[in-house]
Formats: C-alpha cells, structure tokens, sequence
C-alpha cells in the first residue's frame, strides 16, 4: 500500500476486516454455476434457432414483397418489351447466321 | 486432479483447470477467493445480504466468463475488476440501496478495542462508507481496505489515474471528517 494513504485510516480499516470464509458459501455458488452449465448451451442454441427464424422470415418477406413489386413492372414497363424485342431480332439474326453453316456437308 | 490435491495446488494450476472448464477447480478457487470478494462487497454495501448476493453473482460471473482471462496468474485482480463492475453497475441501477441518509458519526479508536468497541467501531466505518459516492467509496475500500496502489485501482475500475487520486483524496477526507468527534462540521 502507498505511503501517502492516511495511516489512522489504514489501521481503522485492518481493525475492521473481516475473512468470511465458510462451505456454505462456496455450495451456493457453485450450485449456482451448476445451474448455469447446462442453462448455457440451451441458451445459446434457442437463441441461434430463434435468429434463424427470424432471418428466415424476413427473407421470405423481402422476397414476396419484392416479387411484388418487380413483376408488375417487367410486364409494363416498354424498356422490357423493347428488351423482348431485342431479343427476337437477336434469335433470328443469328438462325440467319447459323442456318447455313448448319446445312453444310 | 482429487479435491485434496486441488486444496494444495498453485493457484494458476487451479484456475487453468476451471478454464477447461473442471468444475471442483472453480469451487476450489471460490473458497480461496470468497474472503477476498465478500469482504469487498460487505464494505461497498453495508447490507450483508445484499453483499452476500453481489459476491455470489461476482463468482457466476467469473465462471461463465473464464475463458476470456487471458493469464491464469492474473486471476485475483481480473476477479476483484469483475466484482467493483458488478458493484459499480449496482450502484449505476439502484443508487438508493448502497446509500444511507446523513448522521453523526461517533470517532472509533481501533487501537485496543474489545470486541463490543470493535462492533460499533466497523458499524461505524460502514455507515460512513455509505455516505461516500460510488466512486469514492470503491476507490476508498480498495485503497485502504484492499491495500490496493492507485495503479491497481485503475485496472480495476478502468478510471484514468487522476481520477482515483483525487476519490482517494476527497474519499478519505470526507470519512475522516465523518468519524471525527465533531462529525459534519469538518465537511
């Protein structure tokens, strides 16, 4: 201890201590930490199970909501009709590309 | 390792075999520790019970947590850090409970006591403790009652050492005035 600490203090202290030291004590705790061995793993499994749960359905969420939204959108929007078109034109370009390469001997 | 071997071993041996997660080990080091712990709590409270309940959640609180020690040596002070948090969180939660109102002290002479003067001597101090603020009575009881340095202090609160000094300083001050035949008038 410091020297600069106040020794009447210091004695008044030492005087005053106590060392409670006794089984009982110790059998509390440690029925207590029994308690606690098994308590934690269950614990620690139901709050994963829980977390998966609730990831679950929040993905199936954004999902539907987000089919929701999209496919009405790919159904009206020209850019898809344009991109449908595309499309098309790209398919029978390349019919009209392949098709003689194809009938070659 | 047999339950009469454990009460012989090196305490880091002990700890290191709680750590693995022996469970006679954490008993064994509880019942070389519980004086330590409950002595602490008993002078932060004042109210036994309520100490008794404190030390006891400071020990759960070790074991669920022992594989965060990172030397089996250092196990006294991450233990006592452990219990000043569990106090100190207390203290945060429910102020009212760790404080008692104001009144006058009589001074005790701890030189010669019989144990009756003894008695009234440690009821004494206790109800002065009470008086002090949370943070001056925790770096006052591990100052004088721990026999800590300011530096241990520090480690064990996580406080920057200024503030220590100066919740020893006004800490101890304010208990001497306390204690003192005049009592208040000294504050």
């Amino acid at each position: 201890m410091s020297d600069e600490f106040d020794p009447g203090l210091r004695r008044l202290f030492s005087a005053t201590a106590e060392h409670p030291a006794d089984e009982a004590f110790v059998s509390a705790v440690t029925a207590r930490t029994s308690r606690q061995r098994w308590r934690a793993p269950i614990a620690r499994g139901l709050a994963g199970a829980i977390v998966l749960a609730v990831a679950a359905a929040a993905l199936g969420l954004v999902l539907d909501q987000s089919a929701r939204v999209i496919t009405p959108l790919l159904y009206a929007s020209p850019a898809s009709v344009a991109v449908g078109l595309g499309l098309v034109i790209a398919g029978v370009v390349c019919f009209r590309l392949l098709a003689p390469l194809a009938s070659r001997p | 390792m047999t339950p009469s071997a454990l009460a012989g071993a090196a305490e880091a041996s002990v700890v290191a075999l709680a750590v693995a997660g022996d469970h006679r080990a954490f008993a064994e080091l509880v019942r070389r520790r519980q004086g330590m712990v409950r002595e602490l709590m008993r002078r932060l409270c004042g109210d036994r019970a309520f100490a008794e309940d404190l030390a006891q959640q400071a020990f759960i609180q070790a074991w669920c947590q022992l594989g965060r020690l990172r030397s089996p040596g250092a196990f006294g002070s991450w233990l006592r850090a452990i219990a000043v948090n569990i106090w100190l969180q207390e203290a945060r939660r429910a102020p009212a409970r760790l404080e008692i109102p104001e009144q006058d002290l009589p001074e005790p002479d701890p030189e010669g006591l019989d144990p009756a003067e003894l008695a009234a001597a440690r009821l004494d101090l206790s109800r002065a403790l009470l008086r002090l603020k949370a943070p001056e009575r925790v770096c006052v009881v591990l100052a004088y009652a721990e026999g800590l340095s300011h530096g241990e202090i520090a480690e064990a609160t996580g406080w920057p050492l200024g503030t220590i000094k100066s919740n020893v300083t006004r800490g101890a001050q304010r208990l001497r005035a306390w204690l003192s035949p005049q009592g208040d008038h000294h504050e």
